[in-house]
């Protein structure tokens, strides 16, 4: 009965999420995306990469780290739906390098 | 004492299977190379298991983490051409089909934050069986058929260095061993025709020979840099070509021939056309040992426009 109490309650506090890395110009090596410090995208910037899953809907700690040549740029997609629904935004690698955080 | 051992082991084994997952997926995979003389094209599925753990990211949520990758690719090669005797031919150029296997593992050691580091190991076989015609006595009535199989073993390392900083170097040592047994045709020869009703002689180009088949080893390394600034990657890298005599399986007793690279490759800023280089080197090519059609030193210049291809894909 605790057990089935437990799972309701983990079902209730839990909130869709995609992830999305996408190449758009430049030489762009390696993607990678944490949330709560898990590693959940690990790829060469080939393609796009995509992350769908269940985050606490408690603050969630989403980081990006992004290797590549010179200044290439990619785009970081975050869907929450009924909270931001397919937010992007274009950022630009800085000496082959980029990093961000993003709580939500 | 034994027994319990035993029952102990066969507890854990279960446990060690179930406690990590994998994740499947399939993707295309092409790869096509051509140049003036020749090409290639490589194509297939990709088939990737990446180890997961379920690890708990607060309120009961459990998310799967990325671990090492097992990569599965069969693919076809299939040559544009069937001249083999260019001096600078394409790496892994074959005159006729193959079907190749390659199984790839990859451990990757980036974290949150640190250095960024990650090494792949490869292993290919190729495969291919090929119908190889000649005619022996110079006449086209008097066809002989034979069916050869030609196959290649290689093994290829690849490392990924950097800080996981703006403006720190990154560096990718890349080492690949190949040893290859192909079979080749004969050149075609001008064989004179018996003077025809009209008196006209003519000629026609036949291979009179048998193929033949020599063993191949081909070690190369080459040394991936981006020194963190600017937009242009630099990859000396060294080949050593050894041949050996026609019949036999050692690659080591008839022809050798070493050759230095050093390639700039610039990656342009192209919109929504991402991982487009473009790449230049100067060649150095000397026979170290038996002989060949081509001078006993060779130099020039190579370029190359490769597409959909990162830093990392080199060798």
């Amino acid at each position: 009965m605790e057990e089935k109490l437990n799972l309701t309650l983990s079902m209730k506090a839990a909130r869709a999420f995609t992830l999305t890395l996408e190449p758009i110009s430049g030489g762009l090596t390696l993607f990678y995306a944490f949330i709560n410090g898990v590693k959940v995208i690990q790829a060469d910037g080939t393609k796009k990469r995509v992350w769908s899953g269940k985050i606490p809907d408690a603050q969630v700690r989403v980081k990006v780290r992004v290797v590549g040549i010179d200044n290439a740029s990619f785009k970081l997609g975050i869907d929450l739906p009924d909270t931001a629904d397919d937010q992007s935004l274009t950022f630009k690698l800085k000496g082959g390098y980029y990093e961000t955080e993003i709580t939500l | 004492m034994k027994q319990k051992l035993l029952y102990s082991l066969f507890l854990l084994i279960p446990l060690t299977v179930l406690s990590q997952e994998a994740k499947f997926e399939i993707l295309p995979y092409l790869n096509a190379t051509t140049s003036i003389k020749d090409g290639i094209i490589e194509a297939g599925p990709e088939f990737n298991w990446n180890k997961i753990d379920s690890i708990e990211i607060g309120d009961g949520v459990k998310i799967a983490r990325k671990g090492d990758v097992f990569t599965l690719r069969p693919t076809l090669r299939l040559p544009l051409t069937s001249k083999p005797d260019n001096l600078l031919q394409i790496d892994r150029f074959s005159p006729t089909w193959r079907g190749i296997l390659a199984l790839q593992y990859t451990i990757d050691n980036t974290e949150e934050s640190g250095k960024i580091s990650r090494r792949s190991i490869t292993g290919q076989f190729e495969y291919g069986s090929t119908d190889f015609k000649y005619y022996p006595t110079g006449t086209k009535s008097n066809k002989l058929k034979t069916n050869e199989s030609s196959y290649a073993l290689e093994l290829k390392y690849i490392g990924f260095h950097t800080e996981g900083k703006a403006d720190s170097k990154q560096v990718s040592p890349q080492i690949r061993l190949r040893y290859s047994y192909d079979w080749k045709a004969a050149t075609e020869v001008g064989v004179v025709n018996p003077i025809n009703s009209n008196g006209v002689t003519t000629t026609s180009n036949l291979v009179i020979d048998a193929p033949s088949v020599k063993p191949g080893l081909s070690p190369a390394f080459s040394l991936q840099i981006y020194p963190g600034k600017g937009g242009v990657s630099y990859s000396p890298t060294v080949y050593y070509d050894f041949t050996g005599n026609k019949g036999t399986n050692n690659p080591f007793n008839n022809l050798s021939r070493l050759r230095l690279e050093s390639w700039v490759f610039f990656y342009p800023l192209i919109k929504e056309n991402s991982n487009v280089k473009i790449g230049a080197s100067p060649f150095f090519s000397v026979r170290t040992a038996g002989s060949d059609d081509f001078n006993k030193v060779e130099y020039g210049g190579m370029i190359t426009v490769k597409f959909g291809t990162t830093f990392l894909q080199f060798l």
